[in-house]
């Protein structure tokens, strides 16, 4: 992203949605702020009274669930620029839900967002099934590699799938993040750098 | 949801869309037929060629991953009549989810089509796609909060409160499972509880 020039959101939200409806592109753009956030900042958290909606345009940002001692236990690593977050009020506030960001981010932040404005635009009800499904992929292939790799498989469907942010994530989040005992993950990392196949 | 005998699929589709849309509700309505399936079989499985569409009438239905010795580690069970999932097959595919009948079940099912490739024609199915099958999401997602969040007395009140009306479908080992606990652990919770509240565990 060139930051001296000014983030163009009418052509991000043309080419995202894929539409020429400029009555919705404009309400979109009404609706959006462009963000930078500092590592560590909130997005969003238990108690919300409207949906929240984020497009990720650079950085890191984890959606998780907190233990009551505040382990962070996470769902997704989101980094992938574009990456939409169209979260209901229904999914932070029943299974409080957390999301804040790993590194500096760019965000696109909406309110209201595309669940409040898809009776005025009903293009956006597609939207919001379509672009929730990579979120859904994300969480269901978390429990299928929870329940049938092994922790040395789990680490290798790790370093494939997240292999751009591996360094913002500190070890012993990949490890609880995986189910894996903070040692032996050490000992899985020692013999994958043996066998020349630890790229982190 | 309420839903009478004998089945009508028309009034049905009436009482689960938010729209009142007529053309809408006929013509998926049209592709719908009512099926009972028996105890253990199954709904869908990996390796599905088609969307799937299911409307829940009665009986009790788990979703679960199959782990390589052959375990069931559940999702969650449906059983309230007027559950709607419709998965699309990469949604079975790629996380390899199977859903299976627990009881013998009356299902609404979508036969050639599926609300997905019926929305292509008729947008207001979206909304009814994304409002309808929410509650399959957060209830995914709130286990995951009870597992992280709750010890395992509190899980299994959790599940009384949440399953009340299948507890007593659900073998006590596969409960145990679901919440994360060990057998043993779970008996003497069911001893304790039974003790508080001078209430006899369910056989």
């Amino acid at each position: 992203m060139d930051n001296k020039q000014p983030f163009d959101l009418h052509g991000f939200f043309r080419n995202y949605l894929m539409t020429d409806n400029e009555a919705l592109i404009e309400r979109l753009v009404e609706c959006s702020r462009l963000e930078k956030r500092k590592k560590g900042e909130i997005l969003f958290s238990p108690g919300v009274t409207c949906s929240s909606t984020i497009f990720l345009l650079d950085g890191v940002i984890k959606t998780y669930i907190r233990s009551p001692d505040g382990t962070e236990n996470t769902l997704a690593f989101l980094f992938r620029p574009g990456t939409c977050v169209a979260m209901h009020e229904d999914m932070i506030n029943i299974p409080k839900t957390w999301c804040k960001t790993m590194s500096p981010c760019t965000l696109i932040e909406m309110s209201p967002g595309p669940y409040e404005l898809a009776d005025e635009f009903p293009e956006l009800w597609k939207h919001l099934v379509t672009g929730w499904r990579p979120f859904y992929y994300g969480m269901m292939d978390k429990l299928r590699v929870g329940y049938t790799l092994t922790a040395k498989e789990r680490y290798l469907w790790f370093m494939d799938k997240y292999a751009p942010i591996i360094d913002y994530v500190p070890q012993a989040e990949i490890a609880r993040f995986l189910g894996i005992k903070p040692q032996s993950l050490s000992r899985i990392r020692n013999e994958l750098a043996e066998e020349g196949r630890d790229q982190s | 949801m309420k839903i009478e005998k004998p089945y009508d699929i028309s009034k049905i589709l009436h009482d689960l869309f938010i729209s009142d849309d007529e053309e809408m509700i006929s013509a998926v309505a049209s592709h719908c037929h009512i099926v009972t399936k028996e105890k253990g079989d199954t709904i869908w499985a990996p390796g599905a060629t088609e969307d799937s569409t299911t409307i829940l009438l009665d009986g009790v239905v788990k979703t679960f991953i199959l782990s390589p010795d052959g375990t069931e580690n559940t999702m969650t069970f449906w059983f309230k009549p007027g559950t709607f999932i419709c998965p699309t097959k990469e949604m079975i595919n790629i996380p390899e989810i199977w859903c299976v009948a627990l009881t013998q079940c009356t299902l609404i099912e979508m036969v050639g089509t599926s609300p997905y490739k019926m929305a292509e024609d008729i947008p207001v199915l979206w909304k009814e796609i994304i409002l309808g099958t929410l509650p399959f999401a957060v209830r995914i997602m709130e286990k995951a909060r009870v597992g992280y969040t709750m010890d395992a007395k509190d899980r299994y009140l959790w599940f009384l409160n949440t399953f009340r009306p299948i507890a007593d479908i659900i073998p006590q080992n596969e409960i145990a499972l679901y919440l994360g606990i060990q057998p043993q652990s779970l008996s003497r919770i069911r001893t304790e509880l039974a003790e508080e509240q001078g209430d006899a565990p369910s056989k």
